[in-house]
């Protein structure tokens, strides 16, 4: 029964829910954005032995540019359930958002109700009203409407 | 009328010598390129996975690149004690027995360029002042000594793989 309350309390949260990001300007993880990384090769010879002005490769030099690499994480803090009472708002859950890409980046983020990590298991519950047996996700949803 | 025709003539004369000098210089009697590129997976048209290499333009961090230097005797004598040095890119470390080269030693710098060595009779001191075997990462330049003459017209090339950090 205490299981099921939390369920409930679950979905109520995602009826009102306020999702606060923390914001943070993490460290970049790896060689920043824009950064041209060049490349040239030196060759040194000899012609009858003798030793020859050095060559370095053509094109002179080698480059490339180190592209954007867009990654973050999201946690909720605590990382646990938050408990809600029946019929309240205005509740807040919060997470954090850390940039683990190579660039300073602006996110923004919706919040949208995920898969129910509380889904009482099969036939663990019955309705009050009647002998039928509620199974999984149907189960609160019976007792609310029998 | 004679005299000055002749002296322009040996003007003429001495600034295209001079120049096709400068020119022949500048080319010396080996051509050496270098190209950087990336690998991707691709169907052939056999329908069968295969790698492909394209030039690369843009590279995100982890990235594999593979470097290959292409030399060319264009001379008219054959060339000795060949030897081919690359400094490991800023922002990259060398990936661990990548370095390839036909007829060639492959010897590494740990020390910006000062010695070369084996693999196996390279080490690095530690943070904590510990002496310790190289690794590929430790790595700071790469060289390839060609055990033979190359002969005019002949053509090689070698290359290693780096990896963006």
């Amino acid at each position: 029964m205490k299981q099921l309350q939390k369920f409930m309390m679950f979905c109520m949260v995602f009826a009102g829910v306020f999702m606060m990001i923390t914001p943070q300007q993490a460290i970049a993880d790896g060689t920043v954005s824009g950064t041209s990384i060049t490349n040239q090769a030196t060759l040194n010879y000899e012609v009858g032995g003798v030793g020859q002005t050095p060559i370095t490769s053509d094109p002179i030099p080698t480059s490339f540019v180190v592209d954007n690499k867009v990654d973050l994480t999201v946690a909720e803090v605590g990382g646990a359930y938050t408990d809600v009472n029946p019929n309240t708002t205005d509740q807040v859950l919060t997470f954090t958002v850390t940039n683990t890409g190579n660039t300073v980046q602006d996110f923004a983020l919706a919040a949208a109700a995920g898969a129910n990590p509380l889904t009482p298991p099969r036939g663990q519950f019955r309705c009050k009203q009647c002998p039928c047996l509620c199974r999984g996700w149907d189960a609160p949803r019976s007792l609310q409407y029998h | 009328m004679k005299r000055l025709v002749f002296i322009a003539l040996s003007i003429l004369l001495s600034v295209s010598v001079s120049a096709g000098a400068v020119w022949a210089q500048q080319k010396g009697n080996i051509e050496l390129k270098a190209v950087a590129e990336q690998e991707k997976e691709v169907i052939n048209a056999k329908g069968k996975k295969e790698l492909t290499r394209f030039p690369v333009a843009r590279v995100v961090p982890g990235g594999e690149v593979i470097y290959t230097i292409s030399y060319s005797s264009v001379g008219q004598e054959p060339t000795d004690n060949v030897v081919i040095t690359n400094p490991v890119p800023e922002h990259m470390f060398y990936l661990d027995e990548s370095a390839s080269g036909a007829d060639t030693i492959i010897t590494y710098s740990v020390d910006n360029g000062k010695t070369y060595d084996l693999p196996e009779k390279l080490t690095v001191v530690d943070a904590d002042g510990k002496k310790r075997p190289a690794k590929g990462s430790d790595y700071t330049h790469i060289r390839w000594t060609l055990q033979k003459s190359l002969a005019p017209g002949k053509k090689g090339h070698v290359s290693f793989r780096a990896q963006l950090e």
